[in-house]
This record gives structure tokens, sequence and C-alpha cells, in this order.
């Protein structure tokens, strides 16, 4: 007899439809996986004593494998990328799940703010992802991230502070009900990424000006001087010479100052900070303010070392890399490009300059929490326990540069292309470097920084006062709504 | 055998009863009676709830009654600021938009040589995505490297800061705004030249008018449907600008260009401000309800049907 003839068509579709369902069902269902444990069993233990036999009952631990059924977990993970990060992060998770096949991670990554907004939406509609990448403090205190407090303490022997550089520790603990860091607080955010700031410098035109490198224990007014000798406009005149042309720059001395995390070190070396200690209102009114204002200013309108002045002048297209400015401010995310794009001069990084007797450092680190709506915690922990396990810091190291976050990126391994980079500057602004954005809401002041010094150097407040002014206005209103609730 | 309405034999009209023609009527429009209800009404009646709420929609909510409204009418500056960016907005881009149209249809209405690629052209604008748009001009007023500054520097003229200044910013949206309007408005004024009878003009210019007489009593009168057509919604529009100033500005710097419908979204998508948000989104509605209400009603002293 023919297939035909014992299979209808209905009973084929039966068929079919019921191994689809069946297959459905395995596929849902839970996975069983061999696991080794351990197990305390009594044993008679049989053993001459001074010439008798003893017969005893005692103790003993022994492994025994059991057979136990693992559920099957999806966690989904949302985070931001650029670079080679997406690839990065899909190579990770591809590898957890190598190691772990009953986690499966689904992986949701865009840009910087459409991740951002988007977790608040997901957050908002109750759909929050398990893990994710982001800016956390005002979700910390909205009491949506978990507290893996316990976690970490349960798994210390895996888990050791020691290994992270120390502004990624400071960062992950928190209060939640003050919403500021605190050591004592809560541990609820988890360093994947720790930048550094430096100043990277261009040997090619310290060479040509005849200006000596900057040494470690540089200042902010060597600064200042080497921008002077270093800056020359089109017709190869320098600031102070009577025909030089601000508009029409060459060669910039220095860039990169104009923004929150510069003015925030330079304030800081002064004493100030951007609140009051005890978070009661703004500080920026304050003189290590007015200081680090005039500085910057004076740095764009008075020694027109610096572009973006009144004047008009601007950075030259590709900034650094144009081979136009010869020193810059930045964090080591920039890494990467330079040291695989920038071939037609010799570079170096140099440390923060000091100010009287001391130098500060900005750092601050991409991190993962996770959300306390999962309802897989034990797993979700597990896959950051991975993300910052030393495997995946050696991973970041193997590939083109990405920061590590832990004290094994100061091996030879990482430093090694950074040979003659001076590689010794960032290892000092990952040592030394203090949290520059670590308080609730601080995405928002820091904007008002920068909106503040962009137009004070363009000649739109009438002084560093009235800029500093409406600063300390915008950010007491910030903190007035997110600091004291 | 007669049908109640005549007819012979088997031709039968059979009435249906009123609720099964009413049912089919319901099912056919059922979809968009549901996306209306879903999408529309539904997230209407949610946002009128939540502005008497301080939800953040992720912490509890609870009922404040009218403190948000109090709020932002009494206490937030950047809500009047805001309210004044946005009225300067569309006070200067909604007449000029609006003024540029009717010229530019004019001219293309007259029947010159290559008319139809004029008219695609100056289409092109809206049919590509906004964010497109304000990435394109986003590079036009780069300080640096953009295509204006390479301008005013071909013809002598100090450079600008364009975006990144906070007194040329807003206007350097303006331009944004008015090159991405001029061609939906354009199609529009065209269709209502060409319904604009010849036999007007021919009259005129038998009493001696002259183009610009002609302009202004025979075209002008005669469009003013449109015209009034696309100030309403130019105004409309305008005053809930947000997707250009987001890409291009995000409101700086130091709000020169925070529109209402930016700081809108900013309440509720950064700083979790829904019921705040909310209770803007509502003023915002009722000023442009109660602006729409205005215009209609003054619209007897200068709009003529039927031309």
């Amino acid at each position: 007899m023919s297939l035909e003839h014992k299979l209808s068509r209905r009973a084929m579709l039966r068929l079919s439809g019921t191994a689809a369902a069946a297959s459905l069902l395995a596929a849902c269902g839970p996975e069983a996986t061999p696991e080794v444990v351990e197990k305390i069993v009594e044993k008679e233990v049989t053993k001459l004593v001074e010439g008798e036999v003893v017969t005893e009952v005692v103790k003993e631990t022994v492994v025994v494998e059991k057979q136990v059924v693992q559920e099957q977990v999806t966690l989904r993970y949302a985070g931001w990328v650029f670079g080679n990060w997406q690839q990065l992060i899909d190579d990770l998770t591809a590898r957890f799940t190598e190691q772990h096949p009953n986690i499966r991670i689904e992986s949701e990554l865009g840009d910087w703010t459409a991740n951002q907004q988007k977790l608040f939406a997901q957050v908002a509609a109750g759909f929050p992802p398990d893990v994710g990448m982001g800016w956390w403090h005002q979700l910390i205190a909205e009491g949506r991230i978990l507290d893996c407090t316990p976690f970490v303490d349960r798994d210390h022997a895996e888990f050791n502070w020691d290994n992270y550089f120390p502004f990624c520790y400071e960062w992950a603990r928190y209060d939640q009900k003050n919403a500021t860091l605190d050591p004592n607080g809560g541990t609820y955010i988890f360093a994947m990424a720790a930048y550094g700031t430096v100043w990277y410098y261009n040997k090619k035109l310290f060479d040509e000006a005849g200006v000596a490198y900057p040494t470690d224990d540089w200042t902010w007014a060597d600064l200042l001087e080497m921008a002077t000798q270093l800056t020359k406009d089109m017709d190869g005149n320098q600031p102070g010479d009577a025909n030089f042309d601000p508009a029409n720059v060459d060669v910039w001395g220095a860039s990169g100052l104009a923004g929150y995390y510069p003015a925030l070190q330079y304030a800081r070396n002064l004493g100030g900070d951007v609140l009051q200690p005890d978070y009661s209102a703004a500080a920026m009114r304050e003189d290590p303010w007015v200081q680090t204002f005039t500085y910057i200013n004076d740095a764009v309108n008075t020694y027109n070392v610096h572009p973006g002045g009144a004047a008009g002048g601007v950075t030259p297209e590709g900034g650094f890399m144009s081979g136009k400015v010869a020193m810059e401010f930045n964090f080591n995310w920039v890494l990467a490009p330079y040291l695989s794009d920038i071939t037609d001069f010799e570079w170096a990084m140099a440390p923060q300059p000091m100010l009287n007797g001391k130098r500060e450092s900005i750092a601050l680190p991409d991190a993962n929490v996770i959300f306390k709506d999962t309802r897989y915690p034990e797993e979700a922990w597990t896959f950051m326990k991975y993300f910052m396990s030393e495997e995946v810091n050696r991973d970041y190291i193997s590939k083109e540069l990405p920061p590590p976050f832990q004290t094994v990126a100061l091996s030879d391994t990482y430093l090694a292309p950074l040979a003659g980079h001076y590689p010794e500057a960032l290892q000092r602004a990952w040592e030394e470097g203090r949290n520059g954005m670590a308080d609730r809401a601080i995405e928002h002041w820091a904007g008002k920084v920068g909106d503040a010094i962009g137009s004070l150097l363009a000649g739109e407040f009438g002084s560093v006062e009235e800029a500093l002014d409406w600063t300390a206005e915008e950010i007491d209103k910030v903190r007035a709504q997110y600091i004291v609730p | 055998m007669r049908s109640r309405l005549g007819l012979k034999g088997s031709v039968r009209l059979r009435s249906r009863p009123v609720w099964v023609e009413a049912f089919y009527g319901y099912l056919f429009i059922s979809p968009v009676l549901i996306g209306l209800v879903l999408f529309i009404l539904g997230p209407l009646i949610a946002s009128a709830v939540l502005s008497f709420t301080n939800t953040t929609m992720v912490s509890a909510t609870q009922f404040i009654g009218l403190a948000n409204y109090r709020s932002l009418l009494q206490e937030d500056d950047l809500f009047w600021r805001a309210m004044r960016v946005s009225f300067t907005y569309a006070v200067v881009t909604v007449p000029i938009s609006t003024a540029l149209q009717l010229i530019l249809a004019t001219a293309l209405n007259r029947g010159l040589r290559g008319v139809s690629l004029f008219r695609v052209l100056f289409y092109l604008p809206s049919i590509t995505p906004s964010v497109a748009i304000a990435l394109l001009w986003v590079f036009i007023y780069n300080p640096q490297f953009g295509l204006a500054n390479f301008l005013l520097d071909m013809v002598g003229l100090p450079r600008q800061m364009w975006l990144a200044s906070s007194k040329t910013a807003l206007p350097s949206l303006m331009i944004m705004s008015i090159w991405g309007s001029i061609g939906p408005g354009m199609i529009l004024f065209l269709a209502g030249l060409q319904g604009i009878s010849e036999t007007y003009y021919e009259a005129a210019q038998i009493d001696g008018a002259g183009a610009l007489a002609k302009f202004r009593y025979i075209t002008v009168p005669l469009v003013s449907p449109v015209t009034f057509f696309s100030i309403v919604l130019g105004l409309i529009g305008a005053l809930q600008t947000f997707d250009a100033v987001y890409i291009a500005t995000n409101g700086g710097p130091r709000y020169a260009t925070l529109t209402m419908g930016l700081f809108i979204f900013q309440n509720a998508f950064t700083l979790l401000r829904f019921g705040y948000a909310s209770a803007i989104a509502w003023v915002l509605a009722v000023i442009i309800f109660g602006l729409t209400l205005i215009q209609f009603r003054l619209q007897s002293r200068w709009v003529h049907y039927g031309g």
C-alpha cells in the first residue's frame, strides 16, 4: 500500500500540526542539564585503635552528579554602542550563552540618545530589559534598579572590587534615598568601560615650534604658555603679533577646553565643585569657578590660542587628527581612531596639568544595571558577573583598545600598542581619576555648564560673573527638582 | 406580482433591516474607528487625566489637582520662554512661507518652459524625511566647514556661528523651516491659481490694469481660501515644531530654540515628568484651538469663496 493511501491530506495536516506543537513545547520547555553537586553523607568507618578494631560513624562530603532541570531563560540586554562595540557585545553574548546554555541574550542596541530614551519609555511602559547600559541615577532614585549588594556579598570570592579602578567602585555605590553616590549605599551600577582624561599633543608641531613637550609636572600656566608659542595664523603670525588674525588660524595651540569636564577639573584643582558638599545649592558663583571660567575665556578670547571665541576662529575639520591642533583635552575613547588613523605625525599623551601643586583628573565609566522588574535576577546577575569578568576585559584588550575597566588594563598586552605615546599618562588618569558625573540629574546640569561656557566665549555674556550667575540659577533649578525631592 | 417599488416579476429589492445596514457600515469603518479610539482618543483622554497627576510613569502616582497647571503658568520660566520661542517662530515663518508659496506658485503658473521641473524641485524638500533635512542643514550651518559660512566668505561677510550661538540659532531654524515648507503650500496655491478664470484677468487688462494690480486685486482675493487654509495649518504646525529643533539644536544654546513641542518632549522623556508634560500639551492644545477659532471667525473679513 502506498503512503498516499495510508495518510489522507487531513491526517497529514493533523500530524504536521501535532509535530509542530510538540517541537514548540519542547523548545520552550525546561532543558535537562547535568549539574555536579556536593552532598554530606554519614558512613561507618572501621579502624584499628590501640590494637582493637573500632567502628565509628563519620560525616563526609561526597560529590554526586545529579540530573536537574534548568529553566531556559531569555534575558533582554539593552545598551548603546559606537564603533566596534556592536561586534564586541555580539561576541560577548554569544560566548556567554556557550558557557551558560540555559541563558539566551537578546540584545537591543542603539546610539546613546535613542537607547536612553527607549529605556525610559520601556520602564514607563512596564517593559524594561533585564540588564541595561545607560545613565542610571534617576532610575535608581525612582527605585527601578535592583540593589545587587546581596549578590556581591554572596559571590565575593569570584567578584573582587580590588580588580577595578577606584572610580568604578565609587560609581557603583549609591544612596537610593538621597539620590547621591555613597560608599555605604547599595550596589547598583557595574562599570563596563572606563574613561580617563589626558592631553594629546602633536610632537611634530612642538618640534617645528621648538617647544618642549609637556612633562608629568607641567601646570595649567605652562599649558597656556606653550599654546601661545604653538598658535599661528594663516600668515604665520602668532598671538601677540600686531597682525595676528584670530579668525583665520592655521594651528591652534590648544583645543577641548570649552566644556564641562575640563572646567570641572580646573575648578576641583582649586577646591571647587558644582554643588555645595551638602547639596544645598550650586557652588558656581564661588571663586574656583570664577577662576576657571576666567582661565578658559582668557585662553580663547585674550590669548587667542583656542578656537570658539568671539573672533570666529573655529576648530579645523577633524580636530586633533587634522594635524592643526597642537594639544587637545580628551578622553581615552578617542585612542582607537588616533592609533589607527593618525599616520602623518607623531603624537603622545600627557597627564592633566597641575595647579597649586596638585592634579585633578576626571574619570567616568559606562555601566550596566539589573532592572528590578526582571523575572530572572539570578540569571541576570550571572550575566552581569560575566560582563565584569577578567575574561571580558581581556577580550576588550584584544580588540582595538576599547576602554577596559579593570586593573588588568595596565598589563603589557594593553599598553603595548601605546608604546611611544606615553601610556603612563593614561595609567595615571585611570588610577587617579575622580568621578565627573556621579549624582542624580548631573546629565541635566553638565549641559548647562557647557552652554554657559560656549556663550561666554562667543561674547554673549557681559562678564564671567554673569555667565556663572546664569549657570548657578540653572543648576539650582535642576537641584531643586531632583536632589531635593 | 408587484413589489412596493412597482417592479415586476422576480426582480425585487429586499430592504434589509436598519440594524444590518448599520452593522455593515460600522464593520467597514471599524479599522478607522479602532485606530481613532486606540491611538487618538485614548491618548487624549489619558494625557488629560495624567495632567492632574505627578506621574513619572516609573514611580507611585498621586492626584495633584491643578498643581501642574499652576506651576507651569505661575512658576516655570522655561514654559514662558518656550511659548515666546514658539510664537516668534510661528509669527515669522508662517507669513513668510505663505507669501513665498504664493509668489512661487504665481511664477510657476505662467506657463514658462520647464515649469514641471521647477514644481518637482520645489516640492522635493517636502517628501524628504524631516530628519534628513535637519541633518543637511546642520551640515550647512556648521561654523567650520558649512556651506553657509563658505558663502559668507565668498562675499566677504563675517562668519556666523549659526546654530551654535543663542543670537542666531532661532533665525537659522526659521530659514530651515521656510525652505522646507514652500513646496506643499506652493502646490496648493498652484491648484488655487488654476481655478481662477482667465476672464477676470482679460477684463482687468482691458481696463488697463498692470501685472501688479492684477495680482493685488484678482489673484490675492481669489486664492484667499487657499491662503487661509495654508495659514491655519502653518500656524498649527509651527506651534508644534519638534523634529527639526530636536535634531539641530535640542533647544539650545541656552534655550534659544526651546519650542513648546521640544519642551513637552524633554519634560516627558528626559525628565520623566509625564504629568507635567501632559499639562503643557493641553495648554498648547487649548492655545492652538483658540487661535484657530479666531482665524475662522475673522476669515469672513478677507476670505472670498466662490470666485
